[in-house]
């Protein structure tokens, strides 16, 4: 595919190489210190960004000259080997990493135009959303997008790695409280916690991972459930750090120093309506978590998706299916599980960090079984190891309680009777995991050739 | 001949019962070897020895693989004691072997095999499981993959490539997108093999390949398994139980029996030996 229009492509990887060095450089670049002041040109970012594209075309441009090159020495080899008789089985076997694919003759199916478009305008229409909705129909949203965040987590232990994970609730709180008390003792910021929380949680998977190796199914669940009581505990019953039943206080987020408070807390720090010359009002407190969260979300889904096609996440899967069979061809069943739980733990920490955030105040009776429950519920429901069936099923576990808030004491039971009946009616879950087809057939590709 | 396997003087017990006691045979490099033997007589515990799924107690197992000569029991490391646990050496052999190491470090050295019930990875598609044996061929770095840099997509491109032909090769080309599990017997039997191919191996073991198959199916098997052999240069170890399909395709064979390996030599030595025929091909009438 990249052989018939190489300079399309070329403007396609510069461009987003542009696009993507603008996004996270061009905050940092378009500033500049003039002693007490600080100036801000665009320009600056724009010829920087510019340079970056330029360089990885040149990059681009260069590789595939001397892949040509390499692949020109191959040709001329394997040509002798033909024409010395071998068969085409000793062409399967070779290694030889400039054996070229022959021009992208098989490649997966992919979304229509159609639906990418629709996609984008999705999330267009979802990241204007807050200036529509009210404070309350935000704080839906914003609750919403964090069960997508941790049900994208769990899916990837339970639904693709096929671990039962009855305790995910832990590394959500693990990411929440390293949040509240980092800020606390280490003085992180907002944007500085998600990786240090990500990482904590990544690290305490790991952790709950080693003694779990060896279980599966129903063991694997009962010892994950006593994993996350175990952390529940702790922070309950750790007073002098965590604060016990007391909870901690979670900072609000700052968006570049600017602060969402009615005043600024520290010295020369200012705050968000100041500076923009707004009245003071909490939606956009709101409104910046929303749009982070929205960011983060998608960068999420974007990444699953990716390591769900590549060699780890087919490995996540053939560990589901045999663990034996896995073995037998090579793939290290100890990382592959390692790397399961800790790809899981460290979203569930990220979308620890933005409850931390919108909460202002945890403690832990936000972790409580409950959570795992329904996390798992929305993995189950929305269908396992499926990223749109997982979106839809937390967006509607979270929304429909607030739809059926006029029902009141009612409100579990028909949420529990909809469970009961989509399982009934749906066993594979709302949108089932389908599976990648190629697009050509090698019989036309035969027919034509 | 080059000796591709050795085994010598093995010996494998659970509990009280001696599956092995003191199996010693070897596979030529390039042969076919079959392993025969009634029901109970330790074949399959042989195959799990070799291919690294049990340790056995003693013996020696050596295998002429991709990088030189290996034991396969040092793949495997020492038994775990308790004492390990408080000398650092010990601990670090712990580590390598049961968090780093165990059974698919033999895999990697060029032994593939199939099962006796067919482990296919049955909710996915059939490329997928040949794509998935092709782990160690394709790139594994993430940041590659989520920027779709070429170093990844043409890896990625080789293994579906390479996955594609081999479907071609077993005749499976039209099966490409359905559920591996949604397959007849015959060709489930027929994608493990080719999936045991995808990690390039040097031997490959197939646990009763032919069972469960009618007698066309058979005989397709056993052209299969010597086409094998010829192009894909692969040192064929077989267990079977069908004596017309062993006799047929083995340069070689191995005769087991209550864990002892009681004759052993081409197909027709192996027919006239009366050891063997008292034992498991039944006396003629």
């Amino acid at each position: 595919m990249t052989a018939r229009t190489p300079y399309l492509n070329y403007l396609k990887q510069g461009l987003f190489t542009f696009l993507l060095a603008l996004a996270t450089l061009g905050p940092l670049a378009a500033w500049q210190l003039e002693g007490y002041s600080v100036s801000g040109s665009i320009l600056r970012a724009v010829r920087l960004c510019g340079a970056l594209a330029i360089l990885r075309v040149f990059l681009l441009w260069a590789g595939e000259k001397q892949r040509h090159r390499k692949l020109n020495i191959a040709n001329e080899a394997l040509s002798k080997k033909v024409q010395k008789g071998d068969l085409v089985a000793s062409k399967l076997r070779s290694s030889d990493p400039t054996h070229e694919s022959s021009g992208g003759m098989f490649v997966w199916e992919s979304h229509s135009l159609k639906i990418k478009l629709f996609l984008v305008a999705l999330l267009l229409g979802l990241s204007l959303a807050p200036l529509l909705g009210g404070n309350y129909a935000l704080t839906v949203g914003i609750t919403a997008l964090i069960y997508v965040l941790l049900g994208l987590g769990l899916n990837i232990v339970v639904g693709l790695a096929g671990l039962l994970d009855l305790g995910f609730v832990a590394f959500y709180a693990v990411g929440a409280y390293g949040y509240a008390l980092g800020a606390e003792h280490l003085g992180l910021g907002f944007w500085g916690a998600i990786p240090f929380a990500a990482c904590l949680a990544a690290l305490l998977g790991c952790l709950l991972a080693f003694p779990v190796l060896r279980m599966h199914g129903d063991y694997l669940a009962i010892v994950t459930l006593g994993f996350g009581e175990i952390i529940r505990l702790v922070l309950n019953n750790w007073i002098d750090f965590t604060g016990g039943p007391n909870g901690v206080k979670a900072p609000y987020p700052s968006l570049f120093g600017l602060e969402f408070t009615r005043s600024a807390r520290g010295e020369g720090a200012t705050t968000f309506h100041e500076f923009f010359n707004l009245e003071f009002s909490s939606d956009y407190r709101y409104m910046f978590i929303y749009l982070a969260l929205l960011m983060v979300v998608t960068c999420t889904i974007f990444a699953v998706s990716k390591l769900k096609n590549m060699s780890i996440g087919r490995a996540w899967e053939a560990l589901r299916e045999d663990e034996i069979a896995c073995r037998s061809l090579g793939i290290n069943h100890v990382t592959v599980k390692l790397s399961a739980f800790a790809m899981g733990a460290s979203i569930a920490g990220v979308a620890g960090v933005f409850f931390a955030a919108y909460q202002g105040f945890i403690n832990p009776t936000s972790f409580s079984f409950f959570e795992s429950a329904l996390i798992l519920a929305i993995v189950v429901l929305g269908g396992l190891g499926s990223i749109p069936g997982v979106i839809l099923a937390a967006v509607v576990l979270t929304v429909l309680p607030e739809l059926l808030r006029q029902f009141a004491e009612y409100r579990i039971l028909i949420f529990g009777i909809s469970m009961v009946v989509m399982m009934i009616w749906k066993p594979k879950g709302m949108i089932a995991n389908v599976r990648r087809r190629l697009k050509v057939t090698p019989m036309n590709q035969r027919a034509k050739t | 001949m080059n000796k591709i396997l050795n085994i010598e003087n093995l010996c494998v017990s659970f509990g009280g019962i001696k599956a092995l006691q003191g199996v010693s045979f070897h596979v030529d490099e390039g042969t076919v070897t079959a392993l025969i033997g009634p029901n109970g007589a330790g074949k399959t515990t042989v195959f799990n020895c070799v291919t690294g799924f049990y340790k056995a107690q003693s013996g020696t197992l050596e295998f002429e693989g991709k990088k030189g000569k290996v034991s396969i029991s040092k793949l495997l490391g020492a038994t775990f004691k308790w004492t390990q646990l408080f000398s650092p050496i010990g601990l670090m052999d712990w580590f390598k072997f049961n968090v780093l190491g165990g059974s698919h470090l033999v895999a990697k050295n060029g032994i593939a095999r199939t099962f006796q019930n067919i482990r296919l990875f049955k909710e996915m598609t059939v490329l997928e499981n040949l794509l998935v044996a092709q782990h160690q061929d394709v790139s594994k770095n993430v940041l590659a993959s989520l920027l779709n840099l070429n170093s990844f997509t043409a890896k990625e491109a080789r293994a579906l490539e390479k996955g594609m032909e081999l479907l071609r090769f077993f005749s499976l080309e039209d099966y490409q997108d359905r559920l591996a599990g949604e397959l007849s017997y015959g060709l489930q039997r027929r994608l493990e093999i080719a999936r045991a191919l995808c990690i390039n191996p040097k031997l490959i073991c197939l646990d009763e390949p032919a069972a469960g198959l009618n007698p066309n199916e058979t005989a397709d098997l056993s052209e299969l398994i010597l086409k094998i052999r010829r192009d894909f240069k692969v040192t064929v170890f077989v267990i079977e139980h069908d004596m017309s399909m062993v006799m047929k395709i083995s340069d070689h064979i191995v005769v087991l029996d209550h864990g002892q390996v009681i004759a052993r030599g081409t197909p027709l030595e192996v027919k006239s030996n009366r050891a063997v025929i008292s034992a498991y091909l039944g006396e003629e009438e």
